[in-house]
């Protein structure tokens, strides 16, 4: 029989450790509570002293301690239950939804933020676990996106990607003014997509036609354009070499011409008389031919014919 | 301290399991033969005296011992299976006891671990990994989509068309091909690295796009654009601390939406019809411009050739005419006499001469009067 006690007593003891024993991952805070009452923290070395001034805040939390080690742990078995906590970033992606800007012009926007718990005891105690936080990111971050679009010009919002970043921060920076009482902090906010409205998109479209049927228009009236720049310049520039040609070809003609009369009047200068003579002869012999004369009897040129 | 806790534990496991064994060993002291033995107490043969019979036969039948021997054999190969894992030239292992992180392997090969008490999680800090953006790469083992790959692409409506700064719309496609190079970082700071990335990779490329207009995205400005995400994806990277080095961004195709796609065709063939009409004009004014010189030097060429025509034929009429002066002078009224009548040589037979006799319509017919004409006859027979 004393075997027997014995046995069971091992067997207790080991259902007593098993329930006493809990690993706390790297990757996780732990939160150990007594009915319900918070009494140990493990956190994340980076986090202790947020955890630290918690504590010290409120004498609620007078009997909390805090660790930093990760492991195995053991704790007062069925009495005190351990809660752990995703102490990595996580990931936080918001449904699309329709804003509206400065410029009274619909946007449907996408966010996306990372944040991380880096107070497990306040998010312990006022927000239970993640789809609530969740929740409740949700609603600040919204209005708070919705602060900053309202001061903002749908196409600065779309293209100005410095003021965006800037404006990002910004909304970092008010939604951490909320959230820290949650023991959350938002990391990073960005604006994961900016959409039209279903309705602009057609306009859009239509507007894009358009603009294509201009700059195509424009690339063939640019190409007429330079096509007659360049053939009535051909033209002009043939004109005038040609008629500089024409010009100094007179020019040539007149200097022959002159150089010839000067030659002619020379020679002929001696004797104007014979000059006139010789020249009248050989104008007769060029001239006269196929045509017509009528010559008195009287005439010189018969005085031998008619003695 | 750390390892103190498993080997204690081992210990206790050990010693519950020997003493289990011993009792066997012992028949009496066995726990479960003491179970058995009650059972027994309750049999009476017919004398009413207790009979030392099994009521399970078949399992006092089995040797205890055994039974406990092949747990413990199968306790035994699952521990020394659990001690040993082997890790790839491409991995790293992370080792975590009871969670804790204890250390990073990167010697490759046959490793030993505690088991039970350590677990391994394994990352490829070797493998570039992809992320696409716009459409989806898909295998298809059922299918040959062509003869060398059945890898077929699906695209991503939502993703692909994408604002840019001046307020049009573009489908792009993208890659981002990136390796992890802190496998710590990459587990332990994040919960979701891969899904992560891929918001941060999605944010960063429609900003970039964003930030440039319609024109530059589809013509010059890709390599910027690339370099720019990349350094955008690479900075959020850091600062969540993924652990991630981004090798590369690669825009794939990005083209006009396709609903207005023929219209930017039409710019394209509106560009290639400016160009022709230049190449048109260029073609006139190679034809036009030489023609104009080649008459221009037509042109120089007749007047220069006109002008030594006439200088030359000057020079010759006055050098014939000076010749016939120097006669001329000589003997003057003779010289003169017979140039007329050698004149008159020459021009008389080409031409109708007609002499008159002072006031009379008489007319001689010298040469070429034909009979048909009348007044030639009429006037020859009246002089006769």
């Amino acid at each position: 029989m004393k075997k027997g006690i014995f046995i069971i007593l091992v067997i207790i003891a080991i259902v007593l450790l098993g329930n006493s024993a809990y690993t706390v991952d790297s990757r996780e805070h732990a939160i150990v509570t007594r009915f319900g009452e918070v009494q140990k923290v493990i956190v994340k070395p980076s986090n202790y002293d947020t955890v630290i001034n918690t504590i010290s805040s409120s004498e609620r939390y007078l009997s909390v301690s805090v660790s930093t080690k990760v492991g195995l742990h053991f704790k007062v078995p069925f009495i005190e239950h351990v809660e752990k906590f995703e102490n990595r970033l996580i990931t936080y992606k918001t449904a699309p939804r329709q804003v509206t800007t400065f410029d009274k012009k619909i946007l449907i926007l996408s966010n996306n933020a990372q944040w991380q718990i880096v107070d497990p005891l306040l998010f312990r105690v006022t927000m239970k676990n993640t789809n609530q936080a969740s929740l409740r990111l949700d609603d600040i971050l919204y209005s708070e996106i919705n602060v900053q679009v309202g001061k903002t010009d749908a196409h600065t919002l779309i293209a100005d990607k410095v003021y965006i970043e800037a404006m990002s921060e910004q909304i970092v920076q008010d939604v951490n003014k909320e959230m820290i009482k949650y023991g959350i902090e938002v990391i990073d906010n960005r604006i994961l997509k900016t959409d039209l409205h279903e309705s602009n998109i057609l306009n859009i479209y239509a507007r894009m036609e358009a603009e294509r049927k201009q700059k195509a228009q424009q690339y063939r009236s640019e190409g007429e354009e330079e096509k007659l720049k360049i053939i009535s310049g051909a033209d002009k520039d043939a004109a005038i070499m040609i008629s500089e040609a024409q010009k100094e070809a007179e020019i040539l003609k007149g200097e022959g011409d002159a150089l010839a009369a000067q030659i002619y009047s020379q020679a002929y200068s001696a004797d104007p008389e014979f000059y006139e003579f010789y020249r009248t002869l050989e104008m007769y012999k060029s001239t006269l031919t196929g045509t017509t004369m009528v010559i008195d009897e009287s005439s010189p040129l018969f005085k031998y014919l008619f003695q | 301290m750390n390892s103190f806790i498993p080997i204690i534990i081992l210990m206790v496991v050990i010693s519950v399991v020997s003493s289990i064994f011993k009792g066997a060993a012992n028949g009496k002291e066995n726990p479960f033969s003491a179970f058995m033995n009650r059972e027994k107490v309750r049999e009476y043969d017919e004398q009413g005296n207790p009979v030392n019979k099994s009521k399970r036969p078949s399992l006092g039948k089995f040797p205890k011992k055994t039974v406990i021997f092949v747990i413990i054999i199968l306790l035994a190969v699952s521990a020394v299976s659990g001690s040993f894992y082997t890790l790839d030239q491409s991995e790293q292992a992370l080792i975590f006891r009871f969670g804790a992180h204890r250390a990073t392997v990167s010697t490759s090969g046959l490793n030993f671990k505690i088991p039970f008490i350590e677990t391994v999680e394994f990352v490829n800090t070797e493998e570039v990994r992809r992320i696409e953006y716009g459409f989806r790469s898909e295998f298809d083992t059922s299918a040959n989509i062509s003869e060398f790959s059945n890898q077929y692409y699906s695209d991503v409506m939502s993703e692909k068309v994408m604002l840019t700064s001046d307020e049009n719309l573009v489908e792009v496609e993208v890659i981002v091909q990136y390796k992890v190079i802190d496998p710590e970082a990459y587990l332990l700071n994040v919960n979701d690295p891969r899904g992560t990335l891929e918001l941060a990779a999605y944010s960063r490329i429609r900003r970039v796009v964003a930030n440039h207009n319609l024109d530059n995205i589809l013509t010059l400005n890709k390599a910027v654009m690339q370099q720019e995400m990349l350094e955008d994806i690479q900075e959020i990277a850091n600062k969540y601390g993924l652990g991630v080095l981004i090798i590369a961004v690669q825009l794939q195709d990005v083209d006009p939406p396709s609903a207005v796609s023929a219209a930017f065709t039409d710019v394209a063939s509106a560009r290639e019809d400016k160009e022709k009409y230049i190449n048109e004009a260029n073609q006139y004014f190679n034809k036009v411009i030489p023609e104009a010189r080649a008459q221009k030097e037509m042109l120089l060429n007749e007047a220069e050739a006109y002008k030594t025509v006439r200088v030359n034929q000057a020079e010759g009429d006055v050098s014939r005419f000076v010749q016939i002066l120097e006669r001329y002078q000589e003997a003057t009224a003779i010289t003169r006499t017979r140039m007329y009548l050698e004149a008159m040589g020459e021009i008389l037979p080409g031409m109708d001469v007609y002499i008159v006799d002072g006031d009379n319509i008489t007319m001689l017919p010298v040469k070429g009067a034909t009979i048909s004409d009348p007044n030639a006859v009429v006037g020859a027979t009246a002089n006769q």
